[in-house]
């Protein structure tokens, strides 16, 4: 964004106009990480909201160092992180023994599938087995760092990582099984 | 990630663009919670600079306090009288007991524990003596009870040298104790007690429309502005001089002109050309010759009028304005003090509540740095830096009855002098652009205003700049 140096600058003086610019530039791009992320609207809305306004709050440490979206992505994830660690303190407990027979190897599903329809198979996946997922997936973050984040060992990690894999797997053989049919 | 799993690569990349517009309610909801927290700052700021503000504030008027309790005369009287003005002295005391006439030679502590008595008659005070507790001598006394005490007493004392013993001296009390007070200017309560403004208002102006913020902070911090004040100013002075009685500070007005140029976004530097008066007071009972006799009271002990180095006080010896005329009262009738040994012209003077007023004027040329501390809308600052202030104006004056005449000048005064100030300010903006200032700022003089190695004087005061600034 040509402006985007100058709207942050401006935000970095709290703003107000400059805080709207750039909450309209990238609030739909935020809301979709949090939708990907919650269970519900609901629950996607109120952690755009929070994240907003931690964005607003630290925007001024901002050293434009890196990328700018980026730095707000982290700062979305990590607030659900958050939420998502006080709500549910002790949830990871699945053995590390169901790696192997669960991790799936899959090769088959290439062919573009909307995008609404791949949120929704996240966001059908059990809460604890999503969180995983994206933070290896989407996010890029390794299983030791997902260990440390989440407080949970790197085999309960893999493990998980495993079950939502294999669940996304199922329900994208399903709708190409449907499509066959159809 | 080295193999990387293509229901991984699958989803992250088909989810990498995905957004969807949230609904408007969630931006309503930030921005509220923004503007609080931005209130909640501001409003905290603002408490800081108010308790900053306060704590300069108080240490101002410590100071002043202290530097009082330290330079006045102790708490015993110098100098007591009836209100008509006589003066008794004690040198007269054998003399007057002698005569019969009342004398007084007594000591009376002005400590609080002392129980003061509430009538006293003149033969009984050399017996308060002993049960009092005496810290100090009293020289002369004055009664502010005289209604007992008439002229055509003091008249016949001093043709027939008698004075009845048994006039009534009532009251004498702390009330009557002639000490100094200083009074502060009204002008000298910071602006902080207005910190309990409406607070809502005040952050409307901070936070008003997003559009106009910028508009704001344009003109807020516009290059050179320039502008005028006027402040109700409080003046009094420091001193050594240990011969300065029931002196007392003095209000005027100091105004004029600065200009303001902003270095940065929060400093600034003022100059400018203020008018600026500094002064004290003093009663007539202070300026009684040094021999303490101002008048005689018996025809015996008539003095000569006081001359011109009689009128002792704390900044300097007050001379004829015009050499050629060589008397102070220049706009008295010439008579009144060839008349002065007359009994008629001393009730003039007993009767007058004749009090000396020193003024000195200067045109100040100040250069001051003033650092904003909020900048947002409304900004306050605070300030410090010297003045070089050039003398115009030196007089003395004769306050009596209500009328000012103009008895000379003072004697040894320093053409320039220097002084250091600091002190707050608001800055708020009325339109695009006039600002509006209030700036509360204590000025000292670093050096003494007169040449006169007998007397070190430094003056103060305590003055609140109001004022309007053009912004270019």
């Amino acid at each position: 964004m040509k402006n985007l140096e100058e709207i942050i600058k401006r935000c970095q003086k709290n703003n107000g106009k400059a805080q709207k610019q750039l909450y309209d530039c990238f609030s739909p791009w935020l809301y979709g990480v949090c939708l990907q992320y919650c269970k519900d609207k609901t629950e996607a809305e109120d952690h755009l909201q929070e994240s907003f306004i931690k964005i607003f709050t630290n925007i001024k440490k901002y050293r434009f160092e890196g990328s700018f979206e980026g730095w707000m992505r982290r700062i979305v994830v990590n607030t659900i992180i958050e939420t998502f660690r006080k709500k549910n303190p002790v949830y990871f407990v699945d053995s590390i023994e169901d790696i192997a027979k669960d991790a799936p190897e899959i090769s088959e599903h290439t062919e573009t599938i909307n995008p609404k329809e791949l949120l929704t198979f996240v966001e059908e996946l059990p809460p604890k087995y999503k969180l995983v997922f994206n933070l290896y997936a989407l996010e890029g973050y390794s299983h030791q760092e997902i260990s440390d984040i989440l407080g949970i060992s790197i085999g309960t990690s893999k493990s998980n990582l495993s079950r939502a894999r294999k669940i996304l797997k199922d329900r994208l053989s399903i709708k190409k099984n449907d499509s066959i049919i159809a | 990630m080295s193999k990387e799993n293509n229901i991984d690569r699958l989803f992250r990349e088909g989810l990498s663009d995905f957004s969807a517009t949230p609904p408007t309610h969630v931006w309503d909801a930030i921005n509220a919670e923004i503007k609080s927290n931005r209130k909640q700052k501001m409003v905290l700021l603002l408490w800081k600079g108010s308790a900053a503000a306060a704590f300069i504030g108080v240490i101002i008027l410590a100071g002043i306090l202290l530097h009082t309790s330290n330079t006045e005369s102790p708490k015993y009287l110098t100098n007591l009288q009836p209100d008509s003005g006589l003066i008794i002295s004690e040198n007269e005391n054998k003399q007057t007991n002698e005569t019969g006439a009342t004398s007084i030679s007594n000591t009376i502590s002005t400590n609080k524990d002392v129980e003061q008595k509430e009538s006293l008659y003149v033969h009984e005070l050399q017996n308060q003596k002993e049960n009092s507790n005496i810290n100090k001598e009293i020289k002369t006394v004055a009664f502010k009870n005289s209604e007992e005490y008439t002229n055509s007493n003091l008249l016949s004392a001093q043709n027939n040298t008698q004075i009845k013993k048994e006039v009534l001296l009532k009251a004498i009390s702390n009330k009557d104790v002639i000490t100094h007070t200083e009074t502060i200017d009204p002008s000298t309560v910071f602006f902080l007690q207005n910190s309990d403004m409406d607070n809502k208002r005040m952050a409307d102006m901070i936070f008003g429309d997003s559009e106009d913020e910028e508009e704001i902070k344009k003109e807020l911090f516009a290059a050179i502005s320039v502008g005028g004040q006027i402040a109700p100013s409080y003046s009094y002075r420091d001193g050594n001089n240990n011969s300065a009685k029931n002196e007392s500070g003095i209000t005027k007005l100091t105004g004029g002109v600065n200009v303001n140029f902003k270095t940065s976004k929060r400093f600034r530097i003022e100059t400018g050309l203020l008018y600026a008066q500094v002064g004290q007071k003093f009663s007539n009972s202070s300026y009684t010759p040094s021999n303490s006799v101002a008048f005689g009271l018996l025809e015996d002990n008539i003095q000569p009028a006081p001359s011109a180095n009689s009128y002792q006080n704390s900044m300097g010896n007050i001379v004829p304005k015009s050499s050629s005329s060589g008397k102070m009262f220049d706009a008295a009738p010439s008579t009144d003090f060839e008349a002065s040994r007359t009994i008629s012209n001393m009730a003039f003077f007993r009767n007058s509540e004749v009090e000396i007023q020193q003024e000195l004027e200067y045109i100040e040329i100040p250069f001051i740095l003033k650092y904003d501390i909020i900048n947002k809308g409304i900004a306050l600052s605070v300030n410090g830096g010297v003045s070089t202030n050039v003398l115009v104006g030196n007089n003395a004056y004769n306050i009596s009855n209500n009328t000012r005449n103009k008895i000379g000048m003072i004697e040894g005064i320093n053409a320039v002098s220097y002084s250091a100030s600091f002190g707050l300010g608001l800055r708020t903006p009325i339109n695009s652009s006039f600002d509006f200032n209030v700036e509360p700022r204590f000025k000292y003089f670093i050096n003494s205003i007169t040449s006169s190695s007998e007397y070190e004087y430094k003056p103060y005061s305590l003055g609140l700049l109001i004022g309007v600034n053009y912004k270019f």
